[in-house]
């Protein structure tokens, strides 16, 4: 049995070569490590508890039983963020069916970037979400934050709540480095917008 | 050049995000004597730190086990040669150097014995042909035995091809046998590292 270790204070890529030799304890501290992080990050996208806790939950299975594969030239969390980032935008896709959906972003220039920005959401998400507004600026910043496009609304979170550079978050979202800059520069203007008369 | 009019939402993201490209200069240079724009720039500030200050979210009590429940732990074949070496190891200090003096004893014994042998080559390969010899005939002899008995009035019509028919079936039952083993052992240690 091989010594219990103190993975705590071990940085991420330790960790990873540390699971890639099966180590338990190294799997559990990933995790303890980023749990919150990635669920606070879908719930933001998805505003659904529940569908937030299994895209987390899927997020972490499938990295982790990846983990062979992994290439230590990335950010450990980049790759966790990119495929917790998809399959909450993939998510969203497939609930469009029963949403509303609006035009996409207006900079939106192909098909696929019409789809990926396009704002959706379920009529009775919105009315609750309205009624929180009225509580605190906190809440009235996630009432806007939901009502952002996904791609829009991917890009603030990664870079003002997960404080990601914006390199990395173009390398995250496979986005050109200044179509993140606009993304994130529109999507701050927009959410000012909103809550302009919250303050 | 001094810029002269205020600065507009775009720059103004420039210089929130610490840009210091071309042209910012000329912005920077703006807001030293624009108190409107320093103003609105500490507005855009203030509202990202809104951001950036939202409460983390956790998910329910026990995601690890649910994660790990769906997770298979992948252990490398070189890691579970090295856990199973580390198996053998004696876990208290006085048993681990009684093992290593065993084992050093042990090797002393090995090595005296093959300089002893090398010292008295000659010897050492007629006593050791005279040994290989014996037991080949008695080898030879038992498994003809076996032949005879199992094939019975079979061996008086085959004659002399018995002998070898018996060894060519003994090598084979008995590498069957020690793979049936190996593999059961390798299952099981399968199972082991599943559980
Ligand atoms: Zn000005």
């Amino acid at each position: 049995m091989p010594r219990l270790l103190d993975a705590t204070n071990l940085p991420d890529a330790d960790l990873v070569a540390l699971a890639q030799e099966g180590r338990d304890e190294a799997y559990r501290e990933l995790i303890r490590r980023y749990e919150r992080p990635v669920f606070s990050l879908v719930y933001r996208m998805v505003r659904d508890r529940e569908a937030a806790e299994d895209l987390a939950q899927e997020t972490f299975i499938k990295v982790l039983n990846n983990i062979e594969k992994y290439s230590p030239e990335f950010k450990f969390s980049s790759w966790l963020f990119k495929i917790a980032n998809n399959l909450a935008i993939d998510s969203l896709r497939r609930r469009r069916l029963d949403t509303v959906s609006i035009d996409g972003a207006s900079g939106a220039a192909t098909q696929a970037e019409i789809e990926a920005t396009s704002f959706e959401i379920g009529d009775r998400s919105e009315n609750a979400l309205d009624e929180m507004a009225n509580k605190e600026l906190g809440a009235a910043i996630e009432v806007a934050i939901a009502k952002l496009r996904p791609l829009y609304r991917s890009c603030i979170l990664l870079r003002h709540v997960d404080g990601r550079s914006y390199e990395e978050i173009a390398q995250l979202l496979d986005l050109p480095l200044g179509t993140v800059k606009t993304y994130i520069h529109r999507a701050r203007h927009e959410l000012r917008e909103a809550l302009e008369d919250t303050r | 050049m001094t810029l002269t009019r205020h600065l507009l939402p775009d720059e103004l993201d420039l210089l929130l995000d610490g840009e210091t490209g071309f042209g910012v200069q000329q912005l920077t240079g703006h807001l030293r004597d624009c108190a409107q724009c320093r103003d609105e720039l500490a507005a855009l500030r203030a509202f990202v730190l809104d951001i950036e200050t939202l409460p983390e979210m956790a998910p329910q009590f026990g995601f690890a086990d649910r994660v790990m429940y769906e997770v298979h732990v992948f252990e490398p074949w070189h890691v579970a040669i090295r856990t199973s070496l580390a198996g053998w190891m004696p876990a208290s200090p006085v048993m681990r150097i009684a093992g290593g003096t065993a084992l050093t004893g042990a090797a002393s014994l090995v090595t005296g014995a093959a300089a002893w042998g090398w010292a008295h080559r000659d010897a050492t390969v007629f006593v050791g042909g005279l040994v290989t010899e014996r037991a080949r005939e008695g080898l030879f002899a038992s498994l003809t035995a076996t032949a005879q008995a199992l094939v019975g009035p079979l061996g008086a019509t085959f004659g002399s091809g018995l002998p070898l028919l018996g060894l060519a079936g003994a090598t084979l039952l008995t590498g069957a046998g020690v793979g049936f083993l190996g593999l059961r052992a390798v299952a099981a240690r399968a199972r082991r590292l599943e559980a």
